[in-house]
Formats: C-alpha cells, sequence, structure tokens
C-alpha cells in the first residue's frame, strides 16, 4: 500500500516538475513601438527584465506591476517558485510621433511616440522640448517632430 | 478617429485577456445627506452649464493632423564605402486616409538615396515599411557625429494630383548618425532612470566612439533634491568597453525621501577622464494619481455620477484640485466637457471626487475620452474609452506602460495535484502515528 502511494506521489511529482514551467507570451522577439504592452506569464509569479542575457543588475515584477522602460533590446523570463522559462527578448524600438488637434482657432501638440521630442513650429521656426506622453497648446498649425537627445 | 485607434488597442489586449479596469464595481460609494444637498444645489445650475458647454462643443470642430516615425534614430559606425539599405516604419496614428511624402536633408544628404518619395495610406493602414539606401564615402575629414534626417510629412489623401496643400500638418524625422571614430579613447553616454518595486535602477549605456579600447569604466551618480540638497551618493560596479562598442553601468537605489522630482548628477570615469550627464527624473509615479473611476445607479439620459478616487502622493497638501472629463463622439468631436467642484487634497492621503454628466440625449455604444486631473497647473492625464449601456458606464484606462498579466485562475490542475500530494503525506503521518500508537497499546 506504502509503496503504491509513494509511486504516485512521485509520479504527481515528477509531473509538476515538468508542467509547473512557466511559460512567457506576447511580444516574445518583438519589435514594438506602441505606448502600451504587456507581458503575459502563465504558471509564473515574476517576470526578470533585464538588458543582457544573463540577467545581471536585472528588474523583477510581480503580476500586475507595470514599468516604464526606454527604447532598447530587453531579455525576459517568467519564474516561480520551481522553475524559471526559456529566456525571451523584445526590442523597445524609439517612435516619434507627434498630433496636432485643431480645436477652433486653438491647437493642441500631442508628443505621443515614446521619446522626447524637440519640436519645430514650421513658421516661426521656434523650437520648443516636448517630452513623451506631454501636450501642449501652440499657435501653429505646422510643426514638425524629432528625438531629442 | 480616435475611435479607430483606441478601439484597435483594446482588441489587441482584449485578446491577450489584458485589459486594466478602472471600474470597480463594488467600489465605495459617497452618499450622505450633506452631500445630496450639495447635489440638488449644483444639479440646477450643471444642467445649465451642460446645455451650454453641449452647444459650445458642437460649435467647436476638432480635426487631428498625426504621424509617427520608426526608428526615431539609427547609428552606423562608420566603414569607408558603407553602403547599407535601412528599413523604417510610418505609423498612422489616427487610422486616417493620408499621403506621406519623404524628404532628405542634413550634411549626410548626398550620401542617402529614398527608395520611395511618396506614398498614399489608407484608414485600415497601421504602418507601413519603408527604406533608404545610405552609401558613405572612403573618407569623412573629421572624427565626429554627421547627421541626416529623413523627413515624411503628412499630406491629404490625393496631395501628387492636387498639387499643393494649405492647411494643418504635421511632420516627423527618423534622424541618421553616422560616428567616426575618434583617434583616442571617448565615450558617449546616456542615463536611463528605471523606478520598480520601490528601487530606482540607473542605467547607463556606455559606447565607445574612439579607436582606442577602455579598459576602466565606471561611474558615481549624486541625487540632488528639487532644492539641489544632495540626498545620495552612488557608485557603480567596474567595467571596459571595446572600440566602437557599447556596454551598460548599472546602480541600484533604494530611496528613503518623499516622492518629488530630483536631478542625478554622473560622472562617467574612463581610464582617468571624465563624462558628466545630467538627468532630472521623477521619484514617485505622479504627483496626483487617478486610482479609479466608476459610475453607480446609471439610467441611460439622466445624470450619470463619476466618482473618481485619488491619491495625492506629494509630500504636501494639494489644493483647488478638480476633475475634467471629456468625451469624444466618433468624429472625434468633444460631445461632453465636465468637471468636478474643487477640492483639497492632504498630503499622501487619498480623496474622493465627483463630477456630473448629464447622458440626455447620449446614445449607447463605446466612446473615447480623457479624463484630466488639474492641480496647481498640473494635469494628470488618462486616455479612457467609456462603454455605455442602458444601465452601466464602464470606464476603460490606457496606461502607457509595460504590464505583466498571469493567465489562469488560481485553482488550476496543477494546484489541485499539490493539494493532493499535500493531503496524502499529511493523510499518511497522521495514519503512520495512529497505528504506532495503536501497536503501542497492543504490547
Amino acid at each position: 500500500m506504502l509503496i503504491v502511494e509513494a509511486v504516485i506521489v512521485l509520479a504527481i511529482l515528477v509531473y509538476l516538475f515538468f508542467s509547473m514551467a512557466p511559460t512567457g507570451f506576447s511580444i516574445a522577439g518583438q519589435n514594438i513601438f506602441e505606448n502600451d504592452y504587456t507581458l503575459e506569464i502563465e504558471k509564473g509569479d515574476q517576470v526578470i527584465i533585464s538588458t543582457n542575457m544573463d540577467f545581471e543588475n536585472s528588474i523583477i515584477l510581480e503580476q500586475g506591476e507595470s514599468i516604464d522602460l526606454p527604447p532598447g533590446t530587453y531579455y525576459w523570463k517568467a519564474k516561480n517558485w520551481l522553475r524559471e522559462s526559456k529566456v525571451q527578448s523584445f526590442t523597445i524600438q524609439s517612435n516619434v510621433g507627434l498630433d496636432l488637434f485643431v480645436r477652433g482657432s486653438d491647437y493642441e501638440l500631442e508628443n505621443s511616440g515614446n521619446v522626447d521630442l524637440n519640436v519645430t513650429g514650421k513658421k516661426s521656426g521656434i523650437t520648443t522640448a516636448l517630452e513623451e506622453g506631454e501636450s501642449i497648446d501652440v499657435k501653429e498649425d505646422n510643426y514638425e517632430g524629432k528625438q531629442n537627445g | 478617429m480616435r475611435a479607430n485607434k483606441m478601439d484597435k488597442n483594446l482588441l489587441r489586449m482584449n485578446d491577450k485577456g489584458s485589459v486594466k479596469r478602472l471600474v470597480s464595481d463594488n467600489s465605495k460609494g459617497v452618499s450622505t445627506g450633506c452631500l445630496s444637498k450639495v447635489f440638488v444645489d449644483c444639479f440646477n445650475k450643471r444642467i445649465l452649464f451642460l446645455a451650454l458647454l453641449g452647444v459650445f462643443s458642437i460649435l467647436i470642430l476638432q480635426n487631428i493632423s498625426g504621424l509617427g516615425i520608426t526608428p526615431g534614430r539609427t547609428s552606423i559606425n562608420f566603414e569607408p564605402g558603407l553602403n547599407r539599405e535601412v528599413a523604417f516604419s510610418v505609423v498612422n496614428t489616427e487610422q486616417k486616409e493620408m499621403s506621406v511624402v519623404f524628404m532628405i536633408r542634413g550634411e549626410l544628404a548626398d550620401y542617402i538615396t529614398l527608395n520611395q518619395v511618396y506614398e498614399e495610406f489608407s484608414s485600415g493602414d497601421e504602418t507601413k515599411p519603408f527604406s533608404y539606401t545610405i552609401n558613405l564615402p572612403n573618407k569623412f575629414e573629421k572624427p565626429g557625429r554627421y547627421e541626416g534626417e529623413i523627413v515624411a510629412l503628412e499630406m491629404p489623401k490625393g496631395i501628387k494630383e492636387q498639387g499643393a496643400y494649405v492647411g494643418a500638418t504635421v511632420a516627423v524625422v527618423s534622424q541618421v548618425y553616422v560616428y567616426v571614430p575618434y583617434p583616442n579613447k571617448y565615450i558617449e553616454a546616456e542615463l536611463n532612470v528605471v523606478e520598480a518595486e520601490g528601487k530606482v535602477n540607473f542605467i547607463i549605456p556606455v559606447i565607445s566612439r574612439g579607436k582606442l579600447d577602455i579598459v576602466d569604466l565606471r561611474a558615481s551618480i549624486d541625487i540632488y533634491s528639487g532644492s539641489g540638497e544632495k540626498v545620495a551618493s552612488l557608485e557603480t560596479g567596474k567595467g571596459a568597453v571595446n572600440s566602437l562598442e557599447r556596454t551598460e553601468l548599472f546602480a541600484e537605489w533604494i530611496p528613503s525621501v518623499a516622492p518629488g522630482k530630483y536631478k542625478a548628477v554622473v560622472s562617467v570615469i574612463y581610464d582617468n577622464e571624465i563624462a558628466e550627464i545630467e538627468k532630472e527624473f521623477t521619484l514617485g509615479e505622479m504627483f496626483l494619481e487617478i486610482l479609479e473611476v466608476y459610475v453607480k445607479d446609471f439610467r441611460l439620459g439622466e445624470i450619470a455620477k463619476f466618482n473618481a478616487l485619488v491619491e495625492n502622493k506629494w509630500s504636501s497638501d494639494l489644493k483647488e484640485v478638480y476633475l475634467n472629463i471629456l468625451v469624444y463622439n466618433n468624429e472625434g468631436e468633444t460631445m461632453a466637457d465636465f468637471k468636478s467642484p474643487d477640492y483639497d487634497v492632504g498630503a499622501l492621503s487619498k480623496s474622493e471626487m465627483v463630477a456630473y454628466w448629464d447622458t440626455a440625449g447620449v446614445h449607447q455604444g463605446t466612446y473615447d475620452g480623457k479624463l484630466m486631473l488639474k492641480y496647481e497647473e498640473r494635469s494628470t492625464d488618462r486616455n479612457i474609452q467609456l462603454k455605455i449601456t442602458p444601465d452601466n458606464i464602464e470606464i476603460i484606462g490606457v496606461t502607457g506602460r509595460v504590464l505583466i498579466t498571469g493567465k489562469g485562475g488560481t485553482l488550476n490542475m496543477n494546484n489541485v495535484l499539490l493539494i493532493i500530494v499535500g493531503v496524502l503525506v499529511i493523510a499518511n503521518i497522521i495514519w503512520f502515528v495512529l497505528i504506532k500508537r495503536i501497536l503501542k497499546k497492543k504490547r
């Protein structure tokens, strides 16, 4: 009886070891430039993100947490109490995005990309810094944006 | 056009099961006699105010011009006679019909050839790939950085036939940097500040732009508060970087200071030479954060009460804080613009704010909107989406961050098996102890 039970327990533990491997989905290996992106994991409690493959100086995130990352290539893996997933990567490409809203005689300029910009009014030639996600009221209706820094 | 963009985002996120909800059905409501009185007072004024706003909003047309280009910058190390095709993409951020005209300029203009100078986008085109060819000479006279720019200019669809256009438009630039190595040791460094789990990570990418390798590389970081007081000093680990290669220095800081604006002054020390960089960063997510927004007991056509829970993460009181909600129709026009009264929010505390919207004449459907928390000439903005049904308003927000989400419930097959193993082990121990006792008694 005891032997049968021991075999069952051992079989379950072996099964758990192989089936509990966490998995990462979503943007594995992709180039992304959108402002919102999701790392989706299965059977994992944490995500470890690093700028290098050996995960030196890594950042650990729990499920449900979020982080702002600058453009670059990142390596990540999911982890649970037993195992780690395989290492995957994604690249956040810099995206220069500029939106101009026209409301009556007023204009609003919004940095819709993922990097800080220098925006220049085509008529005045005046250049203004516009941080990522920032929007400002402007007077002109023609603007050009480029990555600053 | 905004609706198209938001719908697409939402679909993509739904596929992953990861839409972040701002609505909480079991959130706290505010309903006291005192507040009810205020409500009635405000109600009559609000009807008039909203009616005026409604008329005003109809009169104001909101057009939009939007464009994106990625990557924003391409860096190339100089090689004599280099010939390379470089890919880039144009992003139709507003998912609309448009033309894009490309131009080249800058000191590298003579060495760049665009493979296409004009393209038309339909509303279904989210991005389109393009490329240019860079053909470098055998030699540049001076070392350093040479710049070129690929300009993408948004124009109305069919501009090729029309010939000219006068009106609102935007242009975006993808830069090309060609680096000619310096004969000596030379580095280029930048500072990225990433905040996670109560820690601040200082990541310093360093690129060697000289012909000589750097064998001893490190950095020291001094952090200053808004008032200029030094609050911390950090050292990164040591490293080395070969000619024209890239490495990263890293330091971690566990801050014990109040949220606010800080400045990091970084001295990158490389083989007894020093390069300095400075960067301002904000500690703490925002000064004022919108924690949740929900609408309770809603009936379409009546006054909707928007409750917003906000948190002051700043280390001092904030006065005259108010909530401003904009709702756009499918054409991107502002169909509603309503505000809460002014509130005072104590330092590092939470406060509930209320704003009312008269939904008379509003049809059920999904609308884009903007949630703005205004305080001291600042604003915490969130793009939202309102799903309006006859008896509910669901508010969905876009966060602008990497969000970690999980799949599957907590009671999955593996957890059940783990419980079975645990039960078996405990049952065996009990059984073993009981047998032992019985045997002892028998003896």
